[in-house]
This record gives C-alpha cells, structure tokens and sequence, in this order.
C-alpha cells in the first residue's frame, strides 16, 4: 500500500541535544494513525518534521510521494496542520483569515468553509486572537477541511475543547478522512481518542518511536493476567522476559505480559497460582508498558511530602 | 464546487509574489506600513509648504532682503540638491526603521510561524516584504521630487532640474540600499540585534573616520599630516559601495554631492548611485537566501545562524574596545603603537564575550539538564 509519509533514519538535534534519533516510520494512505508519546517526547517535532517546517539532521522524509528537502510549500498546499495550542496566531479576522486560506489553498471549498463556520458558530468579525482556546481549534479544523487537504497532521488537536464540540469536531474529521481518503496523524495525550478513532498507532519516548503498526496487532500483543499465589511470591515470576510488569498488592498481583499468554499462565499454576484470569488491558495500560519498558519512571508525587 | 484561488503550483520556480503573500503582508504589517508613509510623507509636506511661503512673499519683503522670489528659491532649491536642506536623514531613519519593523512586528503578532506552516514559500514573504517597503519609501520620494521640480519650475529655476532629480535618486537608492540591509539583518536575528547591528551599519563611517584620525594624527600635531589628511578624506570614497547609503546622512561625507553642484563628474555620481542599487540587489540576495535557509526551531532564538554569533561578539568587543582604548591611550597615544592597543583590545575583547556569552547560555541550560536527568 502507498504510503502517505514515510521516515527513514532521522534525526534531529536542538542546540545539540537530541531531540528525535532513528526515526522510521511509515503511515500508508487513507490511515488513521496516532501519535502518543509522554511530555516532551518529541510528538510536535515529529510533525513539523512532516511539514517540511524544519529540516532533519540525519534521514530522510517522504509525504505524499515527494521527498521534503528546505522549502516544501508545495507539499504544504496537500499537508494541513492542526494545534490546539498553536505557537502562532494570525493577527487576521476570522473572515480575513478565511480569505486568506481560500487565496493560499488551490483546492479551497467555499462553501464547506461557510458551512463549517456556520456550523461552529464562528463570528466572521472577530479577531482571532480574541477567540477562546477551543474556538481557535475549532477555526483551524474549518480551515483545514476546507482546505481540502491529503494528509492532515493534528496536534493535541483536542485541547480546550467542550465534551459537544470535541465529539462533533472529531466526528467531523473522521468523516473527511473516510469520504474523501484523507490520512489522518493525531498526536494526542487522550489515549481514549486514539482508541476510539484510530486505526494504526505509533509511540514515542525519548525521541525514539517504540512501536508502530495496526492499532489491533499492538493491543494483541500485550496482555493483562490476574495471578493470586496463597503462599510466598514466586521471585522467578518477574523475571521471566515475556512479564514486562508486575504490581503486587499482597497475595494477588496483576501481570503484563508480552507476546503469547498461555505459556505464562502454564507457569504460574506450575508455581501454585489458585487464580489466573486474563483480564482487559486497554491502551493506557498498553502505553504504559512500553514506555516503562524503555525506562520511563516519575518519582511518586505525595502531597505531604515536603 | 471548490474553487480554485490558490495558485501555489503555477508560481514554483518563478519570482512572483502570490496574492496570498500579498494579502498576508498587507494585512499583517498595514499599521507598519501607514504609518511609515504617512511619517515619510510629513516632511515633504512642511518642505513644499517653506517653498511655497517663498514663491508667496510679498515684494517689500524682498526688496528688504535685496532679494528676489527666483534667487530665493534658486538657494532652497540648490540646498535641496546638495543633501543639506531636504529631510535626508529622516529617509535614511525611516528606512532603516521600517526594514526591521517589518520583520519585528511579523514575529510580534505572530502571523509569521503560521503562514509557514501554510503553503507559502518563503522567498515570497521576504519578497513580498521588500515590496511594499519599497512602494513605501518610494513613493513620499517620487512625489517629493517632483514637487520640488515643479517649484524649480515655477520659480524660474529650469536649470536645477538635473540636480534635483538626481538628489531624488539618490535619496531613493540610499532608502532601498538601507531597507534591503535592514530586511535582510531583521530576517537572520531577533529584532533587538537587527536593531544594534542596523544602528552599528549606519554609525560605521563615522566611526571609520574618527579611528582613522587616531591612525594618522602625528602626536603633538595640531593639524593632520598630509598621509592622515589623504586617508580621512579619501576612505570614505574607497568604502562607499558598503557605507555609502549613510553618507547622505552624514554632513561630514560632504564630498558625495551631485555632479552639478559639487563638481563631482557625472561618472561618479552615476557610480555611486550604482554602488546604492548594486548594494540594495545584493542585501535582498543574501538576506532572502537566509531568509530561505533559516531554520525555524531556531525562530526565537537570536540569530538564526550560529555563525552570526560572531558578529555579536565583535560588536560587543567593538564597543568595549572604544571605552578601554580611550581610558587606556588618554588621547596621548598615535599611529602604529594605537592600532596595536586597539587591535589587541579588539581581538582580546571577542574572545571575552565569546566566553561571557556561551558561559552564560551554559548557566542557563543547567536547570534544564537537571530536569531531564531527574526524569530519566
């Protein structure tokens, strides 16, 4: 299948730091992909990446079949960015910025631009600025569906947002993306959009993309098993490789387990386990475990603790 | 049915400025640019109202001055030419200013990320911005000279027409030279160094002169010696196709003066007026390329190229080279042995600030270290 970008080997360093290594990465046309990585892991660099916004230090990036190099505004007219939080915000009017998009964009829709508007209650006089966090959000989504564009990069596109306009905006998005095949990157800290919208998924930490791949395949290979040992706990458990976590709370503990679950639920009745049930494990938990794989941990936060 | 008003893909590879770069710069920077015109405009008006109260005074009051409207408005008119009664140095402040201010209030309102995000291309928001400078300046210009021609002509003075046009040229070349050098500084660093390195630009030949003073005076001589003489008058000369958009501005640059006049040859004048063109082309060059090249992660930082760093470090050895060599010397010390002092004061002083500054930037990144490795 065609790929809508594709990441080979990059690289980028801010003031030397590393801020994304060996990047590579593939979201095939007509996908829905999340992007969830913890604070800081370089989601939002990853996108501007995309965007041809800033250059990489090592690799090379592909979208929409043209390879990025300094410039890229042809590749911008198909590729639309979406922040909730935007770094810039258009000293425009409402009407004028919607002017000016329908002057920047070849495949301006004017009228779905004017229905969206209407739909998201946005006042044509107002300055954008003077917007509130969720109607700036809601602007850029008009914007980026009149746009008419391929690949459509949101960033935490969610934020600010009221529970009835984030499930319209949404909803409207999906529906873009599916009528018209638009690939759809959602970089998000709200796992539950992922697994509600989602069809693939990717995870970064640190600067490296842990995991990639269909969004069933990942949930599959992880698993959640529930053990309850009436005597002493079996050391040897935890450092069986296919355990990736433990948490004990006395004789009961629950088990993330990668790969197939059987042969571990073999072992613990062989170590005198009296329970071992397989429970749900939903793609926070999964998130989770693949990052405190790579090392993730954040000291507990106690209140009384001075 | 979508429309289709973007015309991005017909415009790749071409230098045309789309009319959605046009639109965004004059949304974005119309307060900018109102503004500049309507201060650029100003003299102007107070310059045609001086020679229109001349081409008005009453005949007592001529006769009292042994004087008449033709002679009166010949010397304005010839003052206007030479550079020493038309508002020079508010065109050369103007330009400068606008140049920077077009980038800086960019950046301040923040339109500037988001249309780069957007499928603009970059060389036409720098274009676009060299534009409608241009038109700015330019016009106050064009509409001033030809107001004062047809004084000249209205007053008897056909004759000064050439001079009059040719000082309207040269204030219009000076202008562009100075906006294409603001532009292209205001693209490449944040707007408080585009500020000091533009006003350090325009300072440059005066402090040239001043440190070939020191170079050439013979200690205990009152006046200078013939060499000293030579090279004060003559650098300037030398240098101007880099300095010369400022030598209208600098009474003390005198010798730059229309042929008619001055007795310059027209060659010259025309050489110099071609050095401010060529010198104009060659900022928008450099400045759109960087402009071009610039990147973004980099966007609010100071500079956008590392090696412009350097620059600072020698601007600010620039200035403390000035105060200890004056404190160190006393005005006592001349020629080979004040160079040396400044030389090794300058080149001392840009290693102290190379260390001060990346010192500091370390001092400052020490917290973030300590928060990243407490995570991990």
């Amino acid at each position: 299948m065609m790929a809508a970008l594709r990441m080979e080997g990059v690289g980028k360093r801010f003031r030397g730091v590393p801020v994304l290594q060996g990047i590579a990465w593939s979201v095939p046309v007509g996908s829905v992909c999340g992007l969830i990585g913890p604070n800081g892991a370089g989601k939002t660099t990853l996108l501007r990446l995309l965007l041809g916004l800033i250059v990489p230090d090592a690799g090379t990036i592909e979208v929409l079949g043209e390879h990025l190099g300094v410039e890229n505004a042809g590749v911008r007219e198909r590729v639309h960015y979406v922040a909730s939080d935007p770094a810039a915000v258009p000293p425009f009017r409402v009407g004028e910025w919607i002017h000016y998009a329908s002057l920047a964009y070849p495949r301006w829709d004017a009228p779905r631009a004017a229905r969206m508007l209407d739909a998201l209650e946005l006042p044509s006089r107002r300055l954008v600025r003077e917007l509130s966090a969720g109607q700036r959000t809601s602007l850029q989504i008009a914007v980026a569906a009149a746009s008419r564009p391929d690949l459509l990069l949101l960033d935490e596109p969610t934020n600010g947002l009221d529970v009835l306009v984030k499930t319209q905006v949404l909803q409207l998005v999906i529906d873009m993306a599916a009528a018209e095949g638009t690939t759809l990157v959602i970089a998000t800290h709200h796992i539950e959009d992922v697994e509600r919208l989602a069809d693939r998924l990717a995870v970064l930490y640190d600067g490296r993309l842990i995991a990639q791949g269909e969004l069933d395949a990942l949930k599959a290979s992880l698993h959640r098993l529930q053990v309850v040992f009436p005597g002493d706990w079996p050391g040897e458990i935890e450092s069986d490789p296919r355990v990736v976590r433990v948490e004990r709370q006395g004789k009961v503990a629950m088990l993330t387990v990668e790969g197939p679950l059987e042969p571990v639920q073999e072992a613990c009745r062989s170590r005198g386990a009296v329970l071992v049930e397989p429970l749900d494990l939903d793609l926070t938990d999964i998130f989770r475990a693949m990052v405190e794989r790579e090392g993730y941990a954040r000291a507990e936060l106690r209140w009384d603790v001075r | 049915m979508p429309n289709s008003g973007g015309t991005s893909g017909s415009r790749r590879g071409t230098l045309a400025i789309s009319p959605a770069a046009r639109y965004r710069e004059l949304r974005v920077n119309r307060t900018v640019y109102l503004t500049a015109f309507l201060l650029l405009l100003a003299p102007w008006a107070l310059w045609f109202e001086s020679l229109s109260s001349i081409l008005r005074s009453s005949a007592p009051v001529l006769a009292l001055q042994h004087t008449t409207v033709a002679a009166l408005m010949r010397e304005n008119l010839q003052g206007f030419a030479l550079g020493t009664s038309n508002p020079t140095m508010i065109y050369v402040l103007g330009a400068a200013v606008l140049g920077i201010a077009l980038f800086a209030y960019d950046r301040l309102a923040g339109g500037l990320l988001y249309s780069l995000e957007g499928p603009l291309r970059r060389r036409e928001v720098f274009a676009a911005k060299a534009l409608f400078g241009a038109i700015t300046l330019l016009v106050p210009v064009a509409a001033g000279t030809a107001g004062t021609l047809l004084f000249a002509a209205l007053s008897g003075n056909p004759g000064l027409a050439g001079a009059i046009a040719l000082r309207g040229l040269f204030d219009a070349a000076g202008e562009l030279s100075l906006l294409a050098t603001a532009l292209a500084l205001g693209g490449a660093m944040s707007t408080v160094f585009s500020v000091a390195a533009t006003a350090t630009w325009a300072l440059l030949p005066a402090l040239l002169q001043s440190l070939l003073m020191n170079l050439f005076w013979a200690p205990g001589v009152v006046a200078v010696s013939a060499g000293g003489q030579l090279a004060y008058e003559q650098a300037p000369r030398f240098a101007y196709p880099w300095i010369g958009q400022v030598a209208m501005a600098l009474p003390n640059l005198s010798p730059f003066q229309p042929a008619a006049l001055s007795g310059w040859p027209l060659t010259e004048s025309l050489a110099l007026l071609a050095s401010f063109i060529a010198w104009a082309a060659l900022m928008l060059g450099l400045g759109s390329g960087w402009w071009e090249r610039a990147p973004f992660e980099r966007l609010r930082d100071s500079f956008f190229f590392p090696f412009l760093w350097n620059l600072y470090y020698a601007f600010l050895s620039l200035l403390s080279t000035l105060i200890l060599g004056a404190l160190i010397t006393r005005g006592e010390v001349y020629g080979a042995a004040w160079a040396a002092i400044y030389l090794a004061l300058f080149v001392m002083g840009w290693f102290f600030w190379r260390f001060v500054v990346i010192w500091r930037a370390g001092r400052a990144d020490r917290p973030r270290q300590a928060r990243r490795s407490h995570v991990a």
